[in-house]
């Protein structure tokens, strides 16, 4: 893209013009990934400050059986009795909760597999029981497809799902299961569960129904950046219509124990563009996510500065990318996020699951003891090997 | 010439008070002491757009892979490397590790290269570096006992080095093989020293 070019985008970033998925595409192309940070940068602070967001959360899966296929996914395991199928009984799960450590816990956030062994009300009794032990908590659970999965099993419509499962305890969705919403792409990666019309449709029955929920995008495996772009937009489009999503998160690809290892991952450069580019096409959606599981945390945290305002949360116990080879840790304390947000020059604001504050905390340590710290880290990691 | 800076970097570097610097440093300047405190403490991307801006004027877009396997004595005198103690509770952070780099390579003239370690840093922080103003990689991805014939290499060896070929053009630099001992020097002392970056 010439110089030219880019600050004609620039310029329409700053007129709060809104960009164009030629312009998106132009922006992943750009050679300069710090110009291309920079703007997003730019659209942060406006939004948001320096104020960055994460929460106190834990990750719970309460079956890996599922009876789709796709191809990049290596957490289901496609029948029970499989070695390494798991499916939780409610006791297990309703102790995970009873026995978390944290006081401060706010959410839950539950994903699974499509599990064609359990009935519907055994979802609504599972959501009921952690309401019963935690009445204050936030249920953020179900993918678009676990949704799409259900209407289709039990015979209802989504919206019929979708109230039943928020009169047991549901409050939010998570975005997981957008993959790559272009049928080009989603028929050769995961042909048999919701197609992208259905994750959409999905959120629309949500939103209709009063429910914010987040949306995400894998990438890094064999679609082309035309396709992300195209993904973007028809978020975008929805995000018009409905109002109804609060974060955007993008999901980088892991390549071990699936079908396509032979793919390489995207890489860090690519998680800092994607950031960037999805922070300047969706104008409407007002958070986007560096989730630290996915990008790991080093990148993530650099991230704050490409265009994310929020670093997800402690998790404590995630398998799904750690099925697929991930290496970072299983969960991070909330010091561990205050220290990242703090050492990235932003404010941390501890949220809860619709972005209310529960605490904002002070921007660092007073400035002098900060300049101790920051010299002995330039100790510890400046090495002259002579 | 002087490397021109684009109207963003421009305004980002006005906007924290660093234009002046920032031309100082593209006419040929080492920053002093002085500069490099302020810089620390200014935005980590307006710093390492500038960094970028020197790389590109003194490196160009090649990126030199010095591996350490084949040739311990690449690790030459004033190499700058970055220790593991990477995480989220203790140690350097990413970003504070970028804003080195970027610092380094703005304290050592231009046509001196600039190195990580990917050891050190691990892949991603290393390529992310690459952007910040290194231009050079140096790791371990071949062990001498895998070389009984010259040329000869494993397949292990090759997927890296396809791997780390792919980091490097994806950052958007082209990559080239050190495969014997390297002329690489690194120089950070005198400039990026900790003990002078102190305010």
């Amino acid at each position: 893209m010439t110089t030219a070019r880019f600050d004609e985008i620039a310029a329409k970033v700053r007129a709060g013009t809104r960009l164009t998925e030629e312009d998106g595409l132009g922006l992943y192309l750009e050679p300069d990934l710090l110009a291309v940070g920079q703007l997003a940068n730019e659209v942060r602070e406006r939004l948001h400050g320096d104020r960055t967001y994460f929460n106190v959360n834990m990750r719970y899966e309460a079956t890996n059986v599922c009876e789709a296929s796709c191809r990049f996914c290596a957490f289901a395991k496609l029948e029970r009795g499989k070695p390494g199928a798991h499916t939780s009984t409610h006791e297990e799960a309703w102790r995970e909760l009873a026995e978390f450590p944290d006081p401060r816990l706010s959410e839950l956030h539950m994903v699974n597999g499509l599990d064609p062994n359990l009935a519907f009300e055994w979802y609504e009794e599972l959501l009921r029981g952690w309401k019963r032990i935690r009445p204050a908590i936030h249920l953020k659970c179900f993918t678009a497809v676990e949704i799409h999965y259900f209407a289709q099993k039990f015979g209802m419509t989504y919206a019929e799902v979708l109230r039943r499962l928020m009169d047991a305890g549901l409050d939010t969705m998570p975005g997981g299961g957008a993959e790559i919403l272009h049928p080009e792409v989603r028929a050769r990666i995961s042909r048999d569960k919701a197609d992208g019309d259905a994750y959409l449709a999905v959120h629309r029955a949500a939103h209709g129904l009063g429910m914010k929920t987040n949306c995400t995008m894998l990438y890094g495996h064999i679609e082309t950046l035309a396709h992300r772009v195209d993904h973007l937009a028809r978020l975008r489009a929805l995000q018009d219509e409905t109002r109804g999503f609060q974060c955007f998160i993008p999901l980088a690809f892991h390549n071990m124990n699936n079908a396509m290892e032979q793919l390489p991952e995207p890489t860090a450069v690519d998680d800092l563009r994607t950031i960037s580019v999805a922070r300047l096409m969706l104008d409407n959606i007002p958070h986007v996510k560096a989730y630290w599981v996915s990008m790991t945390v080093e990148t993530a945290q650099i991230a704050l500065r490409f265009g994310a305002d929020d670093l997800d949360g402690t998790i404590v116990h995630e398998t799904i990318y750690h099925s697929a080879g991930s290496t970072v840790p299983m969960g991070l304390t909330r010091d561990d996020l205050l220290r990242l947000i703090r050492e990235a020059g932003r404010v941390p604001v501890e949220r809860d699951s619709l972005y209310g504050v529960v605490e904002e905390y002070v921007r660092a340590i007073a400035p002098e003891a900060s300049m101790k710290v920051r010299d002995r880290n330039a100790k510890k990691h400046l090495e002259l090997a002579r | 010439m002087t490397p021109a800076l684009r109207p963003l970097v421009r305004r980002a570097l006005e906007a924290g008070g660093l234009l002046d610097l920032a031309e100082r440093v593209l006419a040929g300047a080492l920053p002093s002491p002085a500069d490099l405190a302020r810089l620390r403490e200014a935005d980590v991307l307006a710093v390492a757009a500038l960094a970028d801006v020197v790389r590109e004027a003194g490196q160009g877009d090649e990126v030199l892979l010095v591996d350490l396997g084949l040739s311990p004595e690449s690790a030459v005198p004033g190499a700058v490397h970055a220790r593991p103690a990477l995480g989220a509770s203790e140690g350097a952070t990413g970003l504070d590790v970028l804003h080195e780099v970027a610092l380094v390579r703005l304290a050592t003239p231009a046509t001196q290269p600039v190195a990580v370690s990917l050891d050190g840093l691990g892949d991603g922080l290393a390529q992310a570096a690459l952007t910040f103003g290194a231009s050079v990689l140096v790791g371990t991805w071949t062990r001498r006992t895998s070389l009984p014939v010259a040329g000869a290499s494993d397949a292990a060896v090759l997927a890296r080095k396809a791997d780390l070929a792919g980091r490097v053009a994806r950052a958007g630099r082209r990559p080239r093989w050190v495969d014997g001992p390297s002329p690489v020097m690194v120089v950070s002392e005198g400039a990026a020293a900790p003990e002078e970056m102190s305010p």
